[in-house]
């Protein structure tokens, strides 16, 4: 099992933070460790498949249904609650 | 965007229910998103953005006009999805049935508007897939994972809202990472 800091540059290389001495480090094992590489890209992956959901909108009259229920009193009487 | 905001804002602290409509116009469909990803479930989404949107209006006078209104709407919102996830059991079967539900429902509307070719659907199943096992990671690793892929959002804009330290947040992203990693290899 490699070490749990090569996990981590992977993490680090998915959030976009790895500098190039790391990059070169991970690069480096990923050539020499299977293992290593199959995690790689699984984690690739799932990074791909989670930035890859659509975007949602909200549901039709969502504004609308907000303003309805926004309190009716005048904002003093709120504020005092 | 965020000069409009901030005018809107101070309309609304006048008294401008109007304003304010303007402003939820503009985050509906981040602040419903971000629900949905948390909870997996439409209905309970919608009902916990509105909340979101109600408990920001009657607070609007704590904001901070100094930081970034996001950041404070998106740390309601995700504050009320956490308790909603906490006042459930967690039974991760049950969490697991209703987000395949939901996804039908969405399966459903989407194909009511334009049939769609086969790789869409494809994808589409993918997608609930992956919400379903967003859904099933444990709660402080589901929120910076939701903000961000979702919102596509900085490490330090997370720690901000979720008001963590970045560390704590670079951590639970990682290990949030590493279990869906776990739960798609082989999808």
């Amino acid at each position: 099992m490699c070490p749990e800091q090569i996990i981590e540059l992977m993490h680090e290389y998915l959030d976009e933070e790895l500098d190039p001495e790391k990059n070169l480090i991970l690069r480096d094992h990923l050539k020499k460790c299977k293992e290593c590489e199959t995690i790689f890209n699984e984690l690739k992956k799932t990074d791909a498949f989670v930035k890859g959901i659509t975007h949602m909108q909200a549901p039709p009259n969502f504004t609308a249904n907000v303003l309805a229920r926004l309190p009716k009193e005048k904002k003093k009487v709120w504020m005092q609650r | 965007m965020d000069k409009i905001v901030k005018k809107r804002i101070k309309q609304v602290i006048k008294g401008d229910q109007d304003a304010f409509g303007e402003i939820v116009e503009i985050y509906k469909n981040s602040v419903y998103q971000l629900c949905y990803r948390m909870l997996g479930n439409r209905h309970e989404a919608e009902d916990i953005a509105q909340e979101a949107f109600l408990r920001a209006y009657v607070n609007i006078k704590s904001f901070n006009q100094d930081l970034k209104f996001s950041t404070w709407l998106f740390r309601i919102a995700t504050n009320l999805c956490i308790d909603r996830i906490r006042k459930k059991k967690p039974d991760y079967y049950l969490d697991a049935e209703v987000a395949g539900t939901e996804g039908l429902t969405m399966y459903s509307q989407i194909s009511s508007d334009t049939p769609l070719p086969e790789n869409e659907v494809e994808s589409l199943e993918l997608q609930e897939t992956v919400q379903k096992e967003i859904s099933k990671l444990p709660e402080k690793y589901r929120s910076p994972i939701v903000l961000k892929y979702m919102e596509d959002m900085s490490l330090n804009e997370i720690s901000e809202i979720l008001e963590l330290p970045l560390g704590t947040v670079k951590t639970r992203i990682h290990r949030g990472r590493e279990a869906l990693r776990q739960q798609l290899r082989y999808v």
